[in-house]
């Protein structure tokens, strides 16, 4: 199996205690990646670290190999992500948003462009200004940003923020498609463990800034009726809910 | 990898700050053109007002209009600083009138005067006392407001001082020039000083026709400055000349350039040697000036000095008392003093808190402070000068306007502060 | 280069789609109105030429340094860094396949390229106006001289420049480092009023160094001292500015 993210020994304190603490993981060519965990377990901290926005105090982040520490533009070549909030600039078009991006890829053309505006449902909105937009159509101007150039890997922060019950089910249709058709491996933290379970194929519990545990959605579910149960299980064996 | 990227990065800091420390250093050092110009200016006036025994200056400014000479105007003053005495030859040449040459000599002494066009007859002071500053010049560098000046200036011309140019020769001395064309001269330099020309010549009828000068109203502008100067081995400035066109037109658009020319020497310097002309022989007219150390005052002033104390009573003015000043004595630093006011008996009433005061005037250093003590002991300041047959004296807590404007009551007294001598006839 | 090229044409775009341009160009507009009415005004009431066509963009250059340039500097300066870390926007580029010291760079280069725009702008403008206005012969000689006067002007402005980027990454409000920014600016030039033998070590007193490049004899020497302090700033503050922005997280 091919080892497209490899977290070792992650570690960022912040000063008031919290933070994360030597996070090891690894995930595979293939994988849709559940990071589940509370809200301020440091699921953005470590996604933050993961895609350059912060300086880790110690450990390192590869993505197909390469440190985004020491080779940040190798290592983020193939990777798209929406961190914390979907940002676009507002006094651009969706198009036009979309447009800057794609100067940082080879080969993104204009078609393409139109294609994500349209896999994400905003096409029709293409040419207006984005900041009369709401947040679920900003939050899907992320993801058509997070996709334009054809990732493979993709990094997905909350992805459902915002959207209404439609959008969920869109964006989760989405993932799926893009997971079978174009083999793109998917990196996705939420605290909302039932839409966890139906999206991802493997799921890491992150709480009180450590890796509590990782299986395959297959597994957890043969031993527990949900992962609600897991969840709840894992985290009583560290500590209380 | 981090620790490299640090290093790196503290590096090329480093190398900045050396950059700017270093030419930063070296150009707070480094004197300008400009500086060592205006160095040898300094040590120039410093050393020809202090410095040398003797010495021979030669000034002279021209005003051409179109090339043809306006004005011309030539000095040539000798000193001889060690035995106080100096002579200035001076030629006018004013454009439609007569060239004329002025010759003064000077010395602690006397003066003497001789025009060339007056009849050749020499004109002679001759002086009491000895005045020891009749030979003497000021080093005007260390005026108060001098240093003050010179930073402001500095400051507004800036990078202007880059214009001056400097040559070294070998031996030490120096050739500074400087030129400024129309191009290069700053919009609001080139406007201020079009304007001051224009006001204080062209806008002024009286005084320059005698000679010509174009009244220049439209398209005032400085064309070109320039200037060059030769400093010797000490510093010192052997020769400057400088140059300034104005160009403009009149009126009925007849274009003009003024070309202003400025020439400065000194030479002969500690080998001037002045002699005292011998006048036996020539038409003299000889007048004796009568000095006394302290100029007019005198012990002519001692006495008593007074003025009326005056109000406006029904449409009337009515006097009602006088104001005394007596002079009790007068050396040479101070002169010393009494005030009092004296009122009429009917009038007895506003005199009900007037004051005696005794007097004390700067004449030396401050000249003409009136140290001003009362009975009991304040002291206030205010002014007393010692004019031609009278005093004018001043005392603040005394004139009743200083508290606001009171003209028309009518109850007030009317301040005045001249006095006059009273004689015992 | 590839990533930096994009960075950098993005950077551009963003500043152009934000208006401030306009804002620029009206700003710049109006201290060529003003001074044409200030030279029109002079000669009409006075009878005075303060500047002939050569003079008059030079005239427009030494209004412009002192008032709207630095000010418009500090406004993109200020918008290209504390702005987008503000808004959050930061990060979209910075997710991107860019390394910092890459977009740090474009940025900044983005900066110089708008001052450098503003500056031709002004100079075609002023030469245009000059032009029209006051007819007195425009020698080639005389162009050529406009030309460098306001090409030079960028290289005092961005050392200025690169202090101000050096405080929107050190500080967080934008409001703050704008205002930091003008007291600087003033306080720069109080104190080489003060101090004349220290002047060009406020770097505001170098605006003016294209009065150097117009000297008949160029004074070799003291050119290359205000370069290389200038240099020294710009190395410094490079550096400084840019050892905040890499170690910034977001």
């Amino acid at each position: 199996m091919e080892t497209v993210l490899e977290i070792s020994g992650l570690t960022k304190l912040y000063k008031n205690g919290r933070g994360i603490f030597d996070i090891n993981l690894n995930i595979y060519k293939g994988d849709v990646f559940g990071f589940l965990g509370p809200n301020g377990a440091g699921k953005t901290t470590a996604m933050k670290i993961m895609t350059g926005l912060m300086l880790p105090d110690s450990g390192d982040v590869k993505i197909f190999g390469h440190s985004v520490l020491t080779e940040f533009e190798k290592a983020m070549n193939k990777v798209g992500c929406i961190i914390e909030t979907a940002e676009s600039y507002p006094y651009l078009s969706p198009y036009e948003n979309l447009k800057l991006f794609a100067r940082f890829y080879d080969d993104i053309d204009n078609s393409r462009i139109d294609e994500v505006l349209e896999l994400t449902g905003i096409l029709k909105f293409k040419n207006e200004k984005v900041k009369n937009f709401s947040l679920g159509m900003k939050q899907r101007l992320g993801i058509a940003a997070a996709i334009l150039s054809k990732p493979e890997l993709i990094i997905l922060d909350e992805p459902l923020n915002g959207l209404d019950v439609e959008g969920m089910i869109e964006m989760r249709k989405l993932i799926k498609m893009l997971a079978e058709n174009e083999r793109t491996t998917f990196f996705i933290s939420s605290h909302l463990i039932h839409d966890v379970e139906l999206t991802c194929n493997r799921i890491g519990i992150l709480y009180n800034g450590k890796v509590v545990n990782v299986d395959t959605t297959e597994n957890i579910l043969k031993n527990f009726a949900s992962l609600e149960n897991y969840f709840v299980s894992e985290v009583g064996k560290n500590g209380n809910v | 990898m981090k620790k490299k990227k640090n290093l790196t990065m503290l590096l090329s800091f480093c190398i900045g700050a050396a950059l700017f420390m270093s030419t930063a250093f070296a150009d707070v050092v480094s004197k300008t053109g400009y500086d060592q110009l205006k160095d040898a200016i300094k040590k120039t006036v410093a050393s020809v007002s202090e410095e040398y025994d003797s010495f021979t200056m030669e000034m002279a400014l021209s005003i051409k209009d179109n090339d043809k000479v306006l004005v011309a105007n030539s000095e040539i003053a000798r000193y001889d600083m060690a035995n106080s005495r100096m002579e200035n030859i001076t030629t006018s040449e004013l454009a439609g009138s007569e060239k004329e040459s002025f010759y003064s000599y000077r010395d602690n002494w006397c003066s003497m005067y001789y025009n060339s066009n007056d009849a050749d007859t020499y004109y002679v002071n001759e002086y009491e006392s000895e005045d020891k500053d009749a030979v003497t010049l000021n080093n005007f560098f260390e005026d108060e407001d001098a240093e003050y000046i010179e930073k402001i200036f500095d400051a507004l011309i800036g990078n202007l001082k880059e214009y001056v140019i400097v040559g070294e020769n070998p031996e030490g001395s120096k050739e500074f020039s400087g030129r400024l064309s129309d191009g290069q001269i700053p919009a609001l330099v080139n406007a201020v000083t079009a304007y001051a020309a224009k006001q204080s010549v062209f806008d002024r009828t009286v005084g320059y026709n005698e000679f010509d000068m174009p009244s220049l109203k439209n398209d005032v502008f400085v064309k070109e400055i320039s200037g060059r100067a030769n400093v010797n081995a000490d510093g010192i400035i052997e020769n400057l000349f400088g140059e300034f066109i104005l160009a403009g037109s009149e009126k009925d658009g007849t274009k003009h350039e003024l070309k202003v020319e400025l020439v400065f020497k000194v030479y002969n310097i500690n080998s001037t040697a002045v002699v005292k002309p011998d006048l036996t022989g020539k038409k003299v007219e000889k007048s004796i000036v009568h000095t006394t150390p302290y100029g007019y005052v005198s012990e002519k002033y001692l006495g008593k000095w007074k003025n009326d104390i005056i109000i406006e009573e029904n449409d009337r003015f009515v006097k009602i008392g006088e104001r005394v000043i007596e002079i009790t004595g007068i050396n040479d630093d101070y002169v010393y003093g009494t005030y009092t006011e004296i009122y009429k008996e009917e009038y007895a009433h506003y005199g009900s808190d007037s004051k005696k005061y005794s007097l004390k005037v700067d004449m030396y250093d401050n000249k003409g402070e009136l140290e001003v003590t009362d009975d009991l002991g304040n002291v206030i300041v205010g002014y007393m000068y010692l004019d031609m047959g009278r005093i004018e004296c001043y005392i603040p807590s005394e004139n009743p306007a200083e508290d606001g404007i009171v003209f028309n009551s009518s109850d007030d007294i009317i301040y005045n502060s001249s006095f006059y001598k009273v004689f015992e006839e | 280069m590839g990533t930096f090229k994009a960075a950098f044409i993005n950077e551009v775009e963003k500043i152009y789609r934000k208006k401030k341009v306009v804002v620029a160009a009206i700003l710049s507009l109006l201290a060529i109105v003003m001074g044409q009415l200030l030279v029109t005004g002079v000669n009409k009431g006075f009878g005075l030429i303060t500047a002939s066509s050569t003079q008059f963009p030079i005239l427009v250059l030494s209004l412009l340094v002192n008032t709207i340039l630095p000010l418009f500097t500090a406004l993109v300066a200020i918008d290209v860094f504390s702005g987008e870390f503000s808004h959050n926007t930061m990060k979209i580029t910075l997710t991107r396949p860019v390394s910092r010291v890459k977009l740090y760079t474009a940025k900044i280069s983005a900066i110089a390229f708008f001052v450098l725009a503003n500056l031709l702008m002004v100079m075609l403008l002023s030469l245009a106006v000059g032009f029209i206005f006051n007819s007195v012969s425009l020698s080639v000689f005389g162009i050529l001289r406009i030309v460098l006067s306001y090409i030079v002007t960028l290289i005092p402005v961005m050392s200025f420049a690169l202090i101000i980027v050096f405080l929107s990454n050190v500080l967080k409000s934008g409001t703050t480092v704008f205002f930091l920014s003008i007291i600087l600016f003033i306080a720069f030039n109080a104190l080489s009023l003060v101090f004349p033998r220290y002047a060009n070590i406020f770097i505001t007193s170098m605006f003016d160094w294209y009065i150097l490049w117009n000297v008949d004899t160029i004074p070799l020497g003291k050119l290359i001292r205000e370069f290389f302090i200038m240099a020294g700033y710009v190395i410094m503050f490079y550096t400084a500015g840019y050892y905040m922005f890499d170690k910034k997280d977001l």
